[in-house]
């Protein structure tokens, strides 16, 4: 299999959080023989929003120290970007609004599809670089026909191609994801040979910019929020919440009702600020639509295809069928995805992707596109 | 490398090298507190005499009498010592700071600091020009204030404040405040008078070694103890009874050393250097200007800016990203402004300047040193055409240039 063509370019930009993975990505970049320029990404400015920078699992100082000190001894420049700004536009108000909606986002997917790999390809850009390099477990090949796929990492249990569905042929031209390719104890073990301490962090999986929990982040940036009722399916009111912004559909824990079987999130309605619950089997329907949906190949399907959906990071997939259709400007921005057999519980904000049903011969999965599970059409 | 970042830290002079070497060839084998009564001591109590004499010299001040040069560790040690030096132990209902809103952060800290134990602080806008009229300082001050801080040179745009007159308007309308400049730029870069300053009403002056060639870690404060003079200076350090107890703690020979030999350098050559800067400045600003289209000088004209800085905006380039793309030129630079995490960050003083965010954002300051010459100041010009062309066309909206390859 040939190269991606962005291969064959020899500088680089690496985003780099200070984790293990992107200083990783920047080292075998260097061995590889690029010319390499550290960026990290100040997003998110922990003074001023009362924040517990010291709890924040990235862009800390701390993290960049970490960052500097790998660029400073494997001598390459490094800087700290100010992306507040768009950071704020493009992640922080629509997380908080969809939530006060009653959605349940996925900032992570903004953050890549906006600021990592718009704005960040842009200003590195304008440092005259053309590739931007990220620690994400994902992988980019040539398909037979010459376009570029987006795969799931190596390493089946990090895999992170499920935020990166957005992204377009232009964008995979000019990404690197140079761990993809690992797993991740022989990234570890890269950089222990390289007598790096990063090798020894903890993971960094939770929401960057929220130290605490997410319904109080919503409401130091949004407000109070108020409250509102729950109620079982049948209308009765069964308890009381201190805002919609509390919840997602499908949760169970948390809800502060008792009942003889458990009961789940079957529906939020932010306008009435109702909650509804409901047992498991409630949940169940036999379709859903997504909208904002890109098709990596650039090209939505002419026919219904088959998937395998995620409705989730690390949901292991359900098959579907899946339809694309056209929004009221013709855009195929739009699918409707079907449940064949099984299903599981659907939560309006988050991401459908759709993967591969079968895996190609070096069992990696291929990504084709996904979109955002819509409240309106369920 | 292209060192336009004179203002951050400038460039050592070979005769503070060459100076330090000495002193620490000859006492730096063995500890040398100049407050020792044995043969090194007396060695150490001569440097550091010298260099006092060196510093008094070149700020203006020889056969100037009442006057006190005070050695410390920087300008911001300076400068929080001449806000809290003058300031009363517990604010009188009125009492207020009066400084300019482009002070350095050394200032601007200090006196906010001042404002949490009950002292109002007022801050006195530039006007659209950069600079700051004296009777706008006047106006903002009244029989309570205690403290009043101008800069006598900005450290961002280059702005020279006339920190004379204004003291001589103070004083014309009887205000017995505290009036203390800030002259760590101004000084080397500009024919700074400290007597002129003093006669016309100045308390104190606060200078920093690194900014003029010697080594980081020293700074001055000069202060005038002229009977005129009816403010108490009240030391922020206690201790030993160095500097006639104005400032406890043995005293950093090495570093004041090297401050002396910059100040010898600038009373021999200063006034030579600063006209070979500011033709270096004037010369990167033509060229700039002529082939930089939309390109904004923010630094005020001649002769009211240092000679060695240059602050200009290029519409629709981030100031951040052109320094970050000028270092990988080879070119240093400055927002004039960074944050804790290394993020250049837009300087307060821009803002203060009325430019609007996005304005204040693409600003970017060039500061040239002291050995600064024509050649240097036209190739660097080139690579700051290159970068600010090359960042203009991918600056473009982001749909015209990520057209799908395939």
């Amino acid at each position: 299999m040939a190269l991606p063509a962005a291969q064959t370019q020899k500088s680089a930009v690496v985003a780099m959080s200070g984790g293990v993975d992107s200083c990783a990505s920047a080292l075998m970049l260097i061995d590889q023989g690029y010319d390499v320029v550290g960026i990290s990404m100040q997003v998110w400015d922990y003074r001023n929003n009362n924040g517990n920078a010291a709890k924040a699992t990235c862009c800390a100082p701390a993290d960049f120290d970490d960052a500097r000190k790998v660029a400073e001894y494997y001598g390459f420049p490094y800087y700290v970007f100010d992306f507040e700004d768009s950071f704020e536009e493009a992640v922080i108000k629509p997380f908080v609004d969809s939530y006060v909606r009653g959605l349940t986002p996925n900032p992570c997917l903004e953050c890549n599809r906006k600021v990592k790999f718009r704005e960040l390809r842009r200003r590195a850009a304008s440092l005259g670089f053309d590739v931007v390099a990220t620690g994400h477990y994902a992988q980019i090949k040539q398909l037979d026909d010459l376009s570029l796929g987006l795969f799931t990492g190596k390493d089946q249990s990090k895999d992170q191609s499920y935020f990166l569905y957005a992204m377009t042929q232009a964008d995979l031209a000019a990404t690197l994801f140079p761990v993809g390719s690992m797993l991740k104890p022989q990234v570890r073990n890269y950089l222990e040979q390289h007598g790096l301490s990063v090798a020894a962090k903890a993971e960094s999986q939770d929401i960057c910019f929220v130290s605490g929990a997410v319904g109080d982040f919503v409401e130091r940036v949004s407000g109070k929020q108020s409250g509102g009722e729950i109620k079982s399916s049948s209308g009765e009111v069964v308890g009381t919440h201190d805002g919609v912004h509390r919840f997602t559909v499908g949760q169970r824990k948390g809800l502060g009702v008792s009942a003889r079987n458990p009961l789940y999130v079957l529906n939020i309605d932010a306008d009435t600020g109702t909650v509804t619950v409901g047992e498991h089997e409630e949940l169940q329907r036999s379709f859903f639509e997504v909208s904002d949906v890109n098709w990596v190949s650039g090209v939505a399907p002419s026919a219904p295809i088959e998937a395998l959906v995620k409705l989730r990071y690390r949901h292991s997939g359900v098959q579907c069928r899946i339809e694309a259709l056209s929004d009221d400007t013709g855009e195929m921005s739009r699918a409707r995805v079907s449940f064949l057999e099984d299903w599981t519980a659907v939560s309006p904000g988050q991401a459908a992707v759709f993967y591969n049903s079968e895996a190609d011969p070096e069992g990696d999965v291929q990504v084709y596109g996904g979109g955002i599970i819509d409240k309106e059409s369920m | 490398m292209f060192r336009f970042d004179a203002n951050a830290s400038s460039r050592l002079r070979p005769q503070v090298r060459e100076a330090v070497s000495e002193y620490l060839s000859v006492h730096g084998d063995c500890g040398a507190n100049a407050s020792s009564i044995h043969g090194h001591g007396r060695r150490a109590r001569a440097a550091l005499r010298e260099a006092r004499a060196s510093l008094l010299e070149a700020a203006g001040l020889a056969g100037f009498r009442p006057v006190k040069a005070v050695f410390c560790s920087g300008g911001t040690e300076a400068c929080n010592q001449m806000i809290f030096g003058f300031l009363p132990r517990s604010a009188a209902p009125g009492a207020n700071i009066v400084t300019t809103a482009i002070e350095h952060q050394a200032v601007q800290e200090a006196a906010a600091a001042a404002a949490e134990l009950g002292f109002e602080l007022r801050r006195v806008l530039p006007q659209s020009n950069g600079l700051v009229a004296p009777e706008d300082v006047l106006a903002m001050c009244d029989s309570a204030t205690e403290v009043v801080c101008v800069m006598a040179a900005n450290n961002v745009t280059g702005a020279l404040l006339d920190v004379a007159e204004t003291a001589r308007l103070l004083r014309g309308a009887s205000l017995s405040a505290a009036i203390v400049c800030d002259a760590t730029q101004a000084f080397g870069k500009t024919e700074l008078d400290c007597a002129e300053l003093m006669k016309a009403g100045v308390d104190a002056v606060a200078l920093s070694a690194h900014k003029v060639g010697a080594l980081p870690g020293v700074g001055a404060l000069l202060l005038s103890t002229s009977e005129s003079s009816c403010r108490v200076f009240r030391p922020m350090l206690v201790g030993g009874p160095q500097e006639e107890r104005f400032r406890a703690g043995t005293e950093n020979l090495p570093g004041i050393v090297s401050f002396g030999a910059a100040a010898k350098a600038i009373k021999a050559q200063g006034a030579e250097e600063r006209s070979n800067v500011s033709a270096a400045r004037d010369k990167l600003w033509q060229i700039l200007n002529e082939r930089i289209d939309d390109i904004e000088r923010i630094t005020p004209d001649v002769p009211h800016s240092l000679g060695n800085t240059l602050a200009f905006r290029a519409g629709g380039v981030r100031g951040d990203d052109l320094v970050a793309a000028l270092d990988l030129s080879g070119v240093a630079a400055s927002t004039g402004s960074a944050c804790s995490s290394g993020r250049q960050e837009a300087s307060h003083v821009f803002r203060a300047l009325g430019l609007s965010e996005e304005a204040a954002r693409e600003a970017v300051r060039l500061s040239l040193d002291w050995d600064v010459n024509l050649d240097q100041a036209v190739a660097g010009a080139e690579k700051i055409i290159q970068c600010v062309k090359r960042m203009r066309e991918v600056s473009l909206p982001l749909a015209d240039q990520l057209q799908p390859t395939a």
